[in-house]
């Protein structure tokens, strides 16, 4: 009920941020119409970060402690990570094309940085397929899912180190937060958005989550005799 | 002109937001209803569940 609650509202929030954003603040003077593009690329990259970051925890937490709801935490935040970080791209080469002139440049650090934040948890999603044991699945994911965390302060701070095509941080220090170098309706977009977006990220999340721990009952009883039917079905596992 | 340059650089964006929020879209419904699946089959009795070696049923029995 609790989720179904969240969903509703979360669909109701993403279509009133999204009208705004399209509808409810002017286009910028320099970028035009493209400007509006940024308030979902930049929440859907904030929420991607945050994704990672959750699997990263969560591997952490399956290693040490070996609890299969670390694992399922693990899954749901590198699923809805990876759906958020191609919405990033998406947007990101949808605003590029008309302000920079090009969809892509793989010079550019940050882009191809999250390309490869992209393709590590499309690895690790691919990683987790290889094997029906789920101790043993959940292990290589906590590793791959912790190797993986590294590109992601990699991703953030390349425009900083590096230079490239993509702009630097908006919002890097406090005094940035306090003081945003944006117009006011222009930051009320973002949060906005950011705002339905992480209803949108929670309910992914949950859901997710609830469906990788039905998965993982449904394996032990299959592997533990529970349904004569389904044990035939899954294989033993290897020694 | 400037209108239409308008309207037309609008609809660009609008297709923009269309692709992600349609894909998330697409993404929690098959969630939702694989989820549905899963809750089903942990609540049916491991008696009432097809095994692999149960012939297919004709559904127009």
């Amino acid at each position: 009920m609790a989720t179904r609650v969240l969903g509703i509202g979360a669909m109701v929030a993403v279509a009133g941020a999204t009208a705004f954003a399209l509808a409810g603040v002017p286009a910028d003077l320099n970028q035009g119409e493209a400007q509006r593009i940024m308030y979902i690329h930049v929440a859907a990259a904030w929420l991607a970060y945050l994704s990672f970051g959750v699997t990263a925890a969560a591997s952490v937490w399956w290693l040490v402690r070996r609890d299969p709801r670390a694992d399922a935490v693990a899954l749901a935040g590198a699923e809805v990570g990876v759906l958020f970080t191609a919405a990033t791209i998406w947007a990101g080469m949808m605003w590029g094309r008309p302000v920079w002139g090009t969809y892509w440049q793989w010079e550019d650090p940050r882009l191809t940085t999250t390309a490869l934040l992209l393709a590590l948890y499309v690895g690790y999603l691919l990683i987790r397929r290889l094997t029906d044991e789920p101790a043993r699945r959940a292990t290589r994911g906590a590793v791959v899912g912790i190797v993986a965390a590294i590109d992601i302060p990699i991703v953030h701070f390349s425009v900083v180190w590096w230079r490239g095509l993509h702009q630097g941080p908006t919002f890097m220090s406090p005094d940035t937060i306090l003081n945003p170098p944006a117009p006011g309706q222009f930051v009320a977009a973002l949060l906005l958005m950011l705002g339905a977006f992480s209803l949108a990220w929670l309910w992914l999340v949950v859901n997710r989550y609830q469906l990788a721990r039905l998965d993982w009952e449904a394996e032990e009883s299959a592997r533990r005799g529970r349904l004569p039917g389904l044990a035939a079905a899954v294989p033993a596992p290897r020694p | 002109m400037i209108g239409l340059a308008a309207i037309g650089d609008l609809a660009f964006v609008a297709a923009a937001y269309a692709v992600i929020l349609g894909g998330t879209g697409l993404y929690a419904l098959t969630l939702a209803r694989r989820l549905r699946g899963a809750r089903h089959a942990a609540t049916t009795p491991a008696s009432d569940q097809p095994r692999p070696s149960d012939p297919p049923t004709d559904p127009r029995a």
